[in-house]
């Protein structure tokens, strides 16, 4: 019997000792968007899978790039939206889409005047996210023709509540929820949601090198089963998905409040669900749209070589 | 134990009690009303000048440090040549002001040549409380997109920013006041600001608590709750986000909410939780809202204690006023009790008992006058009472005997006879009546007769035991019906001053031929097998002497039934005046044949005019009698 124990624990403690150290980034800092995450950490489903994630946001305040964190090997998986990632890729950025995981996107304009068409934007002053770098503006402007003085601007929405810029770019599942509990009501006729206009893009997207993928495939499978696994604990225990998200927001000292974390998961459950099945599936982005964001950015000069869906999508 | 709602003198003074309870409830309440309405009133005039007070007090303060970057400011433009006076000018601002933690002079971008970021930043060492220095800006932390910057940098003008934990500066949350300095050519220079710690504020705002459970809330433009420090739960939160949790159907609140929003000053109640407050708010200078909410339970604090002292004195004094009026009341109504305690023996029959004497001139003294006359009256009343109820326990005595009397002289014993059945019955309507049954066998002869003597009570009784001595005395003689009759008329008659009369019915009927030779002298018509007999009219005996009365005569036959009757079985009344009638009468002697005996037939009409009179008293003797022939 006391053979049995010591057996036991020794195999239980090599399990612990060979457990895969992971570093994962999510693109922004704690909030309900990445509840996922928590969730599968906190219910200990990585562990289940056999690893040690970290879960590592990068500082409130900080304008450095967590792609720069993935590049530098300081993160093993990231957080990041298709563009970049595909931006990355036509760059020599040997990335790899990993994971789908928002559906389509989140992406709208909120404005001080109402919005009757996407042609109203033409000629205002709109805030955009420096992260968020040029490409969309640029792919919208070409696209729909318009002429958008564009204010970029860190995060949040004080540049509109201030009303330095006539209109700003939120994600629905953030900052337009940060802005209903600032100004308490926006009219929907000042919102547009630029899906509604056939930006088929979508947003939220699970990333790591190529290298890193061909050498750990195994882990990277444990740690997307463990992750959508956690995305549909959140999704029927939204209640203690939140608990989890404040405990992270207050642990990096980010101001927020529950109503807001709510409000965003919420949201961005609702953006996880695939249009063309109704469920929230994790499918990857589909070739044809890929390519037509591929396309976009050829088109505007963002980038310079065609990234192939192949190349990206796994 | 007494009961005491048996006491007059506790009953008064219960009942005053209870009036001047009312009075006091009355009182109370008005009191209370008005009280609150003008503390209430008060305490929001009063939380109303605390708000400008404190307001005109942050602004005077935010307008020092705003001079004091303004100043800042000058001193850049007069000193910009010289990048590293930057540095001094920052520390300069902090130590000429204590509420400024920190102080920047942000320049924009490259305004010297090879420096993208330059901003000098003077901060207080939180723990020595040593002003430091050092260079703000790289690219990990870009303030070219901080809102302290972007904003003042895009609109051009000043102010204060929403409140932020500064991670690459002070460390401690803070909100900074920007103020954009520019050229000649309104291009921008440089962002010059100054941090200041929420603390401060904090501290601020909670000296101005107008009650314990005051709440002051400071709210950024963008709702947030600025002085956290003293209420942790609102950290990170919105007036919105905190809205999201009270229901829609709250319009009080929303409404609040949204007017503090909007920029408004005033004041607004509202009901949270079944607890009344109000709250007073306005806008300040750089877009946040101060607003101060009281609930009324804690304005109304005091008031509910003087309240409940005054209810506490007011109990006292009532019960006071109670114990006095029983008093009073006692004293001024024992006499009362004494002649209470004397009328209960005059009750008792002791109508020589002593009255109280009492002293007093008024109504209790007119009181006992009157109890005085009334024992003197009670005790003459009973006397004659007395009297009379002996003499009329006699006369009722002698009326008892004479009833008695005229019922031994009806025959209670009727003849078994082969040829006939006969059964006769009286009932008076008084002790004593004129009515009267008589028959008796003679031979082969039977005699019988049925009278009603004018009148009731003793004067035809008299009547009646005449004319029955007389019907004996004549029959006996062997007399037919008519010649009877004239007799009796004739003896009737004579002397008769008082106008007497006797209706009376004498047959006589041969039991060999059973023919019945009969005379009615002024006598309801007999009834034969359901009919009425046809009869010669004569009147009645005692009113023409020798009045020539006819016989009749009528052959009956075996099973013949015969009813004979005084007027008090026709002409009996129901209580709506109704009597019972000849046609009742006769439609209920045609429903004998049921019946076995003469006695049933007798006993069953009585029993039928009962039932149709119901309760209305008799007035009329009923005198009935029922032969069958054989």
């Amino acid at each position: 019997m006391k053979k049995i124990i010591v057996l036991l624990v020794a195999v239980l403690m090599s399990i612990g000792a060979n457990a895969e150290k992971i570093i994962f980034m999510p693109q922004w800092t704690p909030q309900a968007q990445f509840a996922g995450f928590y969730v599968a950490k906190e219910m200990g489903f990585y562990e289940k899978e056999g690893l040690d994630i970290e879960i590592k946001h990068i500082s409130s305040g900080s304008s450095k790039s967590a792609l720069t964190e993935l590049t530098e090997g300081k993160v093993h998986i990231l957080g990041q939206q298709l563009i970049p990632t595909i931006k990355a890729r036509s760059k020599g950025i040997k990335l790899l889409n990993i994971l789908q995981i928002t559906q389509r996107s989140g992406l709208m304009c909120v404005s001080h005047t109402p919005l009757s068409g996407i042609e109203e934007l033409n000629n205002m002053k709109i805030g955009n996210w420096k992260a968020n770098s040029s490409e969309f503006c640029d792919i919208i402007e070409s696209y729909k023709h318009l002429n958008i003085n564009w204010v970029t601007m860190l995060n949040g929405i004080s540049l509109y509540i201030h009303k330095v810029v006539d209109a700003t770019l939120c994600f629905s599942y953030n900052e337009y929820i940060s802005l209903l509990l600032a100004v308490g009501d926006i009219p929907k006729e000042n919102i547009l949601y630029f899906y509604d206009y056939g930006y088929k893009c979508p947003e939220d997207g699970l990333i790591v090198m190529e290298a890193y993928y061909n050498k750990n495939k195994d882990v990277i499978d444990r740690f997307v089963k463990a992750t959508k696994r956690g995305w549909n604990y959140a999704r029927t225990h939204r209640h203690y998905a939140v608990d989890v998200s404040m405990k992270y927001c207050k642990e990096n000292h980010i101001i927020t409040n529950r109503a807001k974390q709510e409000m965003m998961l919420d949201e961005y459950l609702a953006l996880q669900i695939n249009p063309m099945t109704g469920e929230a599936d994790f499918a990857p982005v589909d070739e044809m749209t890929f390519n037509d964001i591929v396309n976009a950015l050829l088109m505007t000069n963002h980038i310079t070589v065609k990234t192939t869906y192949k190349e990206v999508v796994r | 134990m007494k009961p005491i709602q048996k006491s007059f003198s506790t009953r008064l003074s219960l009942n005053i009690l209870l009036a001047t309870s009312l009075l006091f409830i009355v009182a109370i309440g008005i009191a209370s009303i008005s009280s609150h309405m003008l503390i209430s009133k008060e305490a929001e005039l009063s939380a109303s000048h605390l708000l400008d007070a404190t307001i005109n007090e942050i602004e005077l303060s935010m307008r020092e440090i705003e001079t004091e970057v303004k100043g800042t400011a000058w001193m850049v433009d007069e000193k910009k040549n010289d990048p590293q006076a930057m540095y001094a000018l920052t520390a300069e601002a902090i130590k000429r002001n204590s509420k400024i933690e920190g102080c920047a002079i942000a320049f924009s971008a490259n305004y010297y040549d090879g420096h993208y970021y330059f901003s000098p930043y003077s901060y207080r060492d939180s723990s020595t409380g040593e002003i430091k220095t050092k260079q703000l800006g790289n690219e990990s932390w870009d303030y070219f997109y901080m809102d302290w910057y972007q904003i003042p940098a895009l609109s051009g003008k000043d102010g204060w920013c929403e409140p932020y934990f500064d991670e690459g500066g002070g460390k401690f949350y803070m909100s900074t006041y920007s103020y954009p300095l520019k050229d000649k050519n309104g291009k921008l220079i440089a962002i010059i600001t100054a941090d200041v710690s929420i603390r401060w504020i904090t501290e601020l705002l909670e000296t101005i608590k107008p009650y314990e459970t005051s709440k002051v809330y400071l709210i950024s433009r963008s709702g947030s709750y600025i002085n956290t420090e003293s209420d942790s739960s609102l950290f990170g939160e919105t007036i919105y986000s905190k809205l999201h949790y009270i229901e829609d159907s709250d319009n009080d609140i929303h409404t609040l909410v949204s007017k503090m929003m909007s920029g408004e000053k005033g004041m607004d109640k509202f009901s949270r939780k079944n607890q009344m407050s109000f709250s007073v708010f306005g806008p300040l200078a750089n877009g946040w809202i101060l607003s101060i909410l009281c609930d009324y339970k804690s304005v109304l604090a005091n008031t509910s204690k003087m309240q409940s002292i005054l209810i506490i004195v007011g109990i006292i004094g009532l019960l006071l006023i109670f114990a006095l009026c029983y008093g009073i009341v006692k004293k001024n109504t024992s006499p009362l009790a004494a002649l209470s305690s004397s009328a209960l023996r005059i009750a008792k029959g002791d109508f020589d008992t002593t009255l109280p004497e009492i002293e007093s001139d008024d109504e209790i003294q007119q009181l006992k006058n009157s109890f005085d006359y009334m024992q003197r009256s009670l005790k003459e009343y009973i006397a004659s009472l007395k009297k009379s109820t002996a003499t009329n326990e006699r006369f009722e005595n002698e009326l008892s005997v004479a009833s008695k009397i005229q019922m031994s002289m009806l025959q209670k014993v009727f003849p078994q006879h082969d040829k006939f059945d006969l059964y006769a019955l009286l009932k008076p309507a008084k002790e004593v009546g004129g009515d009267y049954y008589d028959f008796f066998l003679k031979g082969n002869l039977l005699y019988f007769t049925i009278g009603d003597a004018a009148g009731k009570g003793i004067p035809a009784a008299i009547v009646m035991a005449i004319t029955k001595s007389i019907f004996h005395f004549v029959a006996g003689m062997g007399l037919s019906p008519e010649d009877m009759v004239k007799k009796i008329n004739n003896s009737i008659s004579e002397g008769n001053d008082n106008g007497m009369f006797v209706t009376m019915f004498v047959g006589c009927l041969n039991l060999d031929t059973m023919e019945l030779t009969y005379c009615n002298a002024g006598h309801n018509p007999i009834i034969i097998n359901g009919n009425f007999l046809d009869e010669k009219p004569n009147i009645a005996c005692g009113l023409i002497p020798d009045f020539d009365y006819k016989i009749q005569s009528i052959q009956l036959q075996k099973n013949s039934q015969l009813i004979i009757y005084t007027d008090g079985v026709n002409e009996a009344e129901c209580q709506d005046g109704k009597q019972f009638g000849n046609d009742r009468l006769v439609e209920w002697t045609k429903q004998t044949g049921a019946l076995n005996s003469q006695q049933d037939i007798c006993m069953n009409l009585l029993y039928a005019i009962q039932t149709f009179t119901q309760e209305n008293e008799q007035n009329d003797d009923i005198t009935i009698m029922a032969i069958k022939i054989k």
